[in-house]
């Protein structure tokens, strides 16, 4: 049997210095295939703007969490009503939609152990300074949000917003707030973007379009309130930028340098890899 | 190929031409015994004692030309010079390094004889001695000395003085025999009784529930005393059996040729044993006895400052730090709540067993009625006692301590032990207990929140179980090490090989530790030298017994687990049980002891 051509410089092989192996030349004629049939239509503009617009979405509805805790926090609400308002309204949403997943028994186990824990939570960082605790959560809302593009729905983003929303939490004065904080936080973050989902999946796009539009509503007139029209302004022409120019810029970066494709990066030239 | 063993300052004093007698058995390379004038050679051979005994006329010596071996011609031939072993003063020569602790125990110290037989059985491949038989040569040289007297004995002729040398010692026997045995007869049911009470003693403090000799050093103490006490009628009889029949060898030597054979060294080291054990239980009562004297002189005084410290170290410190803990020291930040919980909790331990015994036991006429105490128990049983008994006494008022350290070190590993747990939680895995690894598995909405903030108050609560199981884990470790140091005192006082140890300084023939064959100014001559036991040798299971408490207690894998939280003990009986290793592990059965003694006094 004639031996193989390999791709190894410190080997010394019986070939020609101009040896084109047989192996490349067949795969990239496939890889023309290939780009000709799947590539093309896979990365529009529209696509990728409507990927970018749903973590838009999500980044939203993480500072909806950041809205209660200022509201709790600074401007010292009751938010007994609102609790009880939005867990009544996921109540009805979860009958209405039957999930399947979700029976009494979890969501029970998760208010109790709520309930239980919200005391112990409340004087779990109370000889720590708040600007210790306002780097912890910038830290672990970072990572969130990391996750979360990574891949939307895993259970590492979710532990992360949890332990997140507990260091938060724990800033608040009294038990109550804790309790309630956790709770809408948790139907906020966990829950919506469940019901969101199913939405999309449902076709749904209107309704959906409605809670978007309602998210934004939402922490833009509290940016707007809390920090004035200035930081209003700026905020809304980067999340401009971030939903329409990045993903131009996103297909150019595609095109020409990523090298995600298994047969081109087979060829291409290797960096060594020293120890 | 020949070897002549040739013993030194045999030539001392001798002119002109002798014939060389030797004697040799199977195997063995030729002794020579003497240096005989013609006519006596020829009167032993007309006597026929050279026959029977097998002297043998191997060669002819010169005071000019030395010796020439005329035995067998054109074999090349080796001559080795020794000093010959006197075996009435337990001097002898071996191959491998006389055993100091019992032989079944050798694994316990790694056995420096067993490296030995490797390097000596490489010497045998080497220098291809396995075939004249290194070990019997060498037992013949040890028998020397008894040779050289056969061969007097026939040479002299004197069978008749020596048939009346033994009725001599038969009728000096017979006029003792009356009295001696009835004392002999005392001894032995004292021994018995001593021996029965020790036995029983040591299967209680051995009893499998609760194991005193592991919790107590005065139970160690008292239990280590019963097992000498136990193997002493064994190792008399053994030392004793064997003389008894040293002394018939030298009485009747016509009959049994065969006898000579056995090796007398057997009962030695057994003997060096017995007194190094005797021995230091005597330097113990010595000391014990100044010690007690000293303690009782200045009982009021120890008193009044032991009272002082205890009062100080146990209750007053231990309760200003546990009190500190509670408000954030040092500016750490430590849960309030928690740190409150966890002093209060201490805090009422301290004042609880502080009220209980701690006040009571160490006020001043308490603690002189202990010193008392100590110091008769130091006069009467040793210094050993008194230090066993002054362990246990600081463990026990230590208790409290102890107590706290186990509490917070346990806390501490489960909320680490729970914490892992939870870590893989968060990443979305589990520990597959079946398959030892750790598996990605789907977690249910409740689950992962119930363990996220689980895992979050975890995280905020361990600074301040670390900061209590620290706190603790010093103040054992405070407290741990006088008690260590005053154990390897007692070790000290307790197996030291004394007796071992002036040997080597008076007379190291006695503890041969191999031989050496030194050459003799570069022709086929060499020298025998005893290479006596080197001091490491000697110092083997101390050398043992500090590895072994540096492997338990300063090593990273402990550092590891005390950062892990794993209670740390004191394994005082594995320990300690490289010094045991002169003694049996189970004590001879009473009715052995009893056949074995009856049977020595009738014999």
């Amino acid at each position: 049997m004639e031996p193989r051509w390999k791709r190894l410089l410190w080997l010394k092989q019986e070939f020609p210095d101009n040896h084109t192996d047989p192996e490349f030349l067949r795969e990239v004629s496939q890889l023309q295939k290939v780009e000709q049939i799947a590539r093309k239509p896979s990365s529009s503009y529209q696509q990728v703007v409507i990927d970018f617009l749903l973590l838009y979405h999500r980044v939203l509805n993480t500072g909806l969490m950041y809205v209660t805790f200022t509201l709790l926090y600074y401007y010292r609400c009751d938010p007994m009503y609102f609790t009880g308002s939005l867990t009544c309204l996921s109540f009805l949403a979860a009958t209405l939609f039957h999930y399947a997943r979700m029976s009494l028994k979890s969501p029970l186990i998760i208010i109790f152990s709520m309930l239980v824990l919200s005391p112990v939570l409340k004087s779990l960082s109370r000889t720590t300074s708040s600007d210790s605790i306002w780097t912890i959560s910038g830290w672990l809302t970072l990572f969130y949000v990391t996750s979360v593009s990574v891949r939307s729905q895993s259970i590492v983003s979710t532990n992360l917003l949890v332990a997140n929303v507990a260091v938060l939490g724990s800033r608040l004065n009294s038990t109550t707030d804790v309790f309630c904080f956790l709770l809408i936080c948790i139907e906020l973050n966990v829950l919506l973007p469940y019901f969101e989902r199913s939405l999309l999946e449902r076709k749904l796009f209107i309704i959906y379009g409605a809670t978007f539009v309602a998210n934004s509503v939402v922490v833009y007139y509290f940016v707007a309130l809390c920090l004035g029209w200035i930081y209003t302004t700026v905020f809304a022409f980067s999340s401009l930028t971030f939903v329409f120019g990045l993903p131009r810029y996103f297909l150019y970066w595609q095109d020409h340098y990523c090298k995600n494709e298994p047969l081109l990066s087979r060829w291409d030239a290797k960096r060594p890899i020293l120890d | 190929m020949q070897y002549v063993f040739w013993p030194q300052s045999l030539e001392e004093g001798k002119h002109g031409s002798r014939t060389v007698v030797a004697v040799r058995e199977s195997d063995t390379g030729w002794m020579v015994l003497a240096l005989l004038e013609k006519q006596e050679y020829s009167s032993l051979v007309k006597a026929g004692s050279c026959e029977k005994y097998g002297f043998t006329n191997i060669g002819k010596w010169e005071s000019s030309s030395g010796f020439t071996f005329e035995f067998s011609k054109n074999t090349a031939l080796f001559l080795v010079k020794f000093k010959p072993p006197r075996l009435n003063l337990m001097q002898f020569y071996s191959l491998e390094p006389i055993a100091l602790v019992l032989p079944e125990k050798d694994y316990l110290i790694g056995s420096a004889a067993g490296n030995n037989h490797n390097s000596l059985r490489e010497f045998h491949k080497g220098s291809e001695l396995s075939e004249f038989g290194l070990r019997k040569s060498i037992n013949l040289i040890n028998m020397y000395r008894k040779h050289l007297h056969r061969l007097n004995l026939a040479s002299e002729k004197g069978h008749y003085r020596e048939t009346s040398q033994l009725s001599l010692l038969l009728a000096r026997g017979a006029v003792f025999r009356r009295p001696v045995t009835g004392l002999r007869r005392c001894a032995v049911y004292l021994t018995i009784c001593a021996h029965f009470l020790a036995a029983t003693l040591v299967t209680f403090l051995n009893m499998k529930p609760l194991k005193l000799v592991n919790f107590s050093s005065t139970a160690q103490q008292i239990d280590l005393r019963c097992r000498q006490l136990c193997y002493f009628p064994e190792q008399f009889l053994r030392i004793n059996n064997s003389e008894s029949s040293g002394s018939s060898q030298r009485t009747d030597v016509k009959s049994q040729t065969s006898r000579i054979r056995m090796f007398p060294c057997n009962s030695y080291p057994d003997y060096i044993r017995f007194y190094n054990t005797i021995w230091l239980i005597a330097n113990d009562v010595s000391f014990g006895l100044s010690l007690g004297a000293l303690l009782a002189e200045n009982q009021c005084n120890i008193a009044v400052f032991l009272n002082d410290m205890f009062t100080r170290c146990l209750y007053e410190r231990v309760h200003f730090v546990t009190t500190a803990l509670s408000h954030n020291p040092l500016g750490i930040k430590l849960n309030g709540e928690l740190a409150k919980f966890l002093s209060d909790l201490f805090l009422w331990t301290i004042d609880f067993s502080y009220s209980m015994y701690i006040k009571r036991i160490t006020s001043t006429r308490c603690i002189s009625i202990f010193i008392s105490i100590v110091s008769t128990a130091s006069c009467f049983f040793g210094v050993t006692f008194a230090l066993a008994i002054a362990v246990d006494f600081v463990s026990f008022l230590t208790m409290h301590i102890s107590l706290f350290y186990f509490i917070s070190a346990k806390m501490y590993h489960w909320q680490l032990h729970v914490m892992q747990t939870l870590l893989y939680l968060f990443c979305g895995k589990k520990r597959n207990v079946l398959r030892n690894r750790v598996d990605s598995n789907l977690f249910e909405l409740d689950q992962l929140l119930m363990g996220t903030l689980f895992f979050t108050i975890l995280i905020f609560l361990l600074p301040t179980f670390l900061i209590f199981y620290v706190l603790f884990t010093i103040l054992r470790l405070s407290v741990l090490l006088p008690e260590l140091i005053l154990e390897f005192v007692m070790a000290l006082l307790n197996h030291f090989p004394l007796f071992v140890l002036l040997l080597r300084i008076k007379d190291p023939m006695r503890i041969p530790g191999g031989i050496l064959l030194q050459p003799i100014g570069g022709g086929p001559e060499f020298k025998l030298k005893n290479n006596p036991l080197s001091l490491k040798q000697i110092l083997r299971p101390y050398a043992v017994l500090l590895a072994t408490m540096v492997d338990n207690y300063f090593t990273l894998s402990t550092f590891r687990e005390i950062l892990v939280g794993f209670p740390m003990t004191i394994k005082r009986h594995r320990m300690y049980r490289v010094l045991y290793s002169t003694l049996p592990e189970v004590p001879t059965k009473t009715s052995e002891v009893w056949t074995s003694l009856m049977s020595f006094t009738n014999s």
